[in-house]
């Protein structure tokens, strides 16, 4: 079927839209072509010559699909794949409009989309080749309410895609109902009893016990244990490392994997966007961290080391209900020079209440990105959310 | 020396509702006043129950069922005490509420006692019910900090007073006012 019609009007919206705003307007051009052409999106990514694979769950889906395609693709094959911040439906159409032809064509081999937990079910009815599953988290209880409504939406995944990747020392995926028996991968059982060990959603059913694919555990840094070969990750953390065992095990499913190209990606410094990347900004070379939950804001705060100045943390417009803020350990920071964003004054307070030293409370980020910017300090620093994100990069004109 | 109790604080953290626990210790510890954590809840001055998941509330059932009595007791006479979101719903009848399922509420509210919050619950419960310093409520998170008047109940009954700097009054009237 033809869709240059719905795409000829989707690319000229999308193009319009990013001149008048770099960066933004991502989700509109996918729901328009929707509308026009509601078979589109199925239909492109079901043309795919291998199909498409799934990467969900709560926390450290980006870091996962980012290793899994860059895997793939330093092995030569054409993959299409989504941005984290279009991981729901009219994002991710948005996004294969970018890159479709004006036929509506996708000129790669096979797509790694990353999807958020909410949204999953509509494309499991495009048969997945095979599904990713990171965890499952105490997280944006305004939107599921309980971690058990995640369990549910994960379980209909893992009991309709013929292969599943999980993390199998998350009690609430190992005990999900699989359509067959899941690639496994998890800690060794050192570091699962380690303070670095991830924190899963409380699951107190016994656990069902996979024999793993791949075990991750440390020695110098961590290193991934696949059969008899023991390959070095540059992983920071646990979770991290965790995040490249699940992308190398989906790999494994999908082709012969060349050992020589898996430790090159595996030792790659390269970061997902916005993960603890270095821009330039005004001469000042600025360190850029995406938080966008309870995990990961803790996380960063656990990778700083002190010297960050100055450091600004922003709460954007994404975080509809600022009170995981206070499930987030602040006590390491003795002082944040700009606490900014929509939610700044909800940060603020729980700043004070951890006993940390707030300098300035700046709401609107643009202004607080301009102030942070006359601030001295060889490590500048910032720690945001993606509403955050997005206004901050577009108004230092970093958008992309 | 003021005695604080809070049920399984690990567990029993949605949506940071331990941080209520962190609000008090602070004020308490600003006056100088001290307090230590209390094993029982009959002993305690404060208690504390936060909102859990479905798994946890499960696991818990049987340790709740035994608090009936120490919380009636509590709110007979008014003693302070917080009760959030799924720890509210399982001590409703023992406050003598009843209540049915509606369609669920998700976002910020301040009810016409002027209480202020975020509420996420599909019960008919008022979202937040006093009696003196007990304060039962289905407003998540740091629901003491976010409402003074709740907030001086508690310490006013802990022997403190409430006290907040300018600044701290200031960032809870933004955020009422922007969410509110």
């Amino acid at each position: 079927m033809s869709y240059s019609l719905a795409v000829a009007v989707g690319k000229t919206v999308r193009f319009l839209l990013r001149r008048v705003r770099r960066g933004g307007g991502s989700a509109f051009p996918g729901l328009l072509v929707s509308k026009l052409a509601p078979d589109f999106l199925s239909d492109t990514i079901s043309s795919l010559p291998l199909g498409f694979v799934i990467v969900s769950g709560s926390a450290g889906k980006s870091s996962t699909t980012h290793t899994l395609v860059t895997l793939l693709k330093e092995h030569g094959l054409r993959v299409f794949s989504n941005s984290s911040t279009a991981n729901i439906q009219q994002g991710l159409l948005s996004a294969v409009l970018a890159k479709c032809d004006l036929a509506g064509k996708l000129h790669d081999d096979i797509a790694v989309l990353e999807v958020d937990e909410g949204h999953i079910a509509p494309l499991l009815e495009l048969e997945p080749k095979l599904v990713v599953l990171t965890n499952v988290l105490s997280d944006q209880l305004d939107r599921f309410v309980d971690p058990a409504n995640v369990i549910e939406r994960l379980a209909k995944a893992a009991s309709s895609v013929p292969v599943a990747v999980i993390n199998a020392d998350d009690p609430n995926l190992n005990q999900l109902p699989f359509r067959a028996k899941p690639i496994a991968v998890g800690l060794s059982s050192g570091l699962k009893r380690s303070k670095d060990a991830p924190r899963y959603a409380f699951n107190f059913k016994k656990p069902v016990e996979f024999a793993k694919l791949i075990e991750v555990s440390r020695s110098e840094g961590f290193v991934l244990k696949l059969g008899k070969q023991k390959l070095a990750s540059s992983a920071s953390t646990a979770q991290h490392a965790l995040n490249d065992a699940l992308a190398l095990a989906a790999a494994s499913q999908l082709l012969d994997l060349k050992t020589e190209i898996v430790s090159k990606t595996l030792l790659s410094k390269q970061r997902v966007f916005a993960r603890n990347e270095k821009v330039e900004i005004s001469g000042k070379q600025v360190n850029l961290r995406l938080v966008q939950n309870p995990t990961s804001f803790q996380l960063n705060l656990g990778e700083l080391k002190g010297n960050e100045k100055p450091l600004m943390l922003m709460a954007g417009r994404d975080i509809h209900d600022p009170s995981w803020l206070w499930t987030v350990d602040f006590s390491q920071l003795k002082k944040v020079d700009v606490v900014a964003g929509y939610n700044a004054a909800d940060l603020a307070l729980r700043l004070h209440f951890a006993g940390v030293k707030v300098v300035k409370v700046i709401s609107d980020p643009s202004e607080a990105a301009d102030y942070f910017l006359t601030l001295p300090g060889a490590k500048p620093t910032i720690l945001f959310s993606a509403d955050a994100m997005r206004r901050t990069r577009r108004h230092l004109g970093l958008a992309k | 020396m003021i005695k604080l109790f809070s049920f399984e604080p690990y567990y029993f953290n949605n949506n940071g509702d331990q941080g209520n626990l962190e609000v008090v210790e602070f004020l308490l510890t600003e006056q100088g006043i001290r307090f230590k954590e209390s094993v029982t809840i009959e002993d305690a001055d404060f208690v504390l129950i936060g909102d859990a998941s479905k798994a946890v509330m499960e696991e818990y059932s049987k340790q709740l069922g035994k608090l009936h009595k120490p919380i009636a007791a509590r709110y007979k006479q008014g003693l302070p005490t917080l009760l959030v979101g799924s720890a509210y719903e399982f001590f409703a009848e023992t406050l003598g509420l009843q209540y049915r399922q509606q369609t669920r509420e998700s976002k910020f509210v301040t009810t016409q006692d002027g209480y202020f919050g975020y509420r996420n619950s599909d019960k008919t419960l008022p979202a937040c019910f006093v009696k003196d310093a007990f304060v039962a409520t289905s407003l998540f998170g740091p629901v003491l900090i976010k409402n003074p008047e709740l907030l001086e109940r508690i310490i006013t009954g802990l022997s403190g007073k409430l006290n907040l700097p300018k600044t701290v009054i200031e960032l809870i009237e933004t955020i009422r006012s922007q969410n509110g």
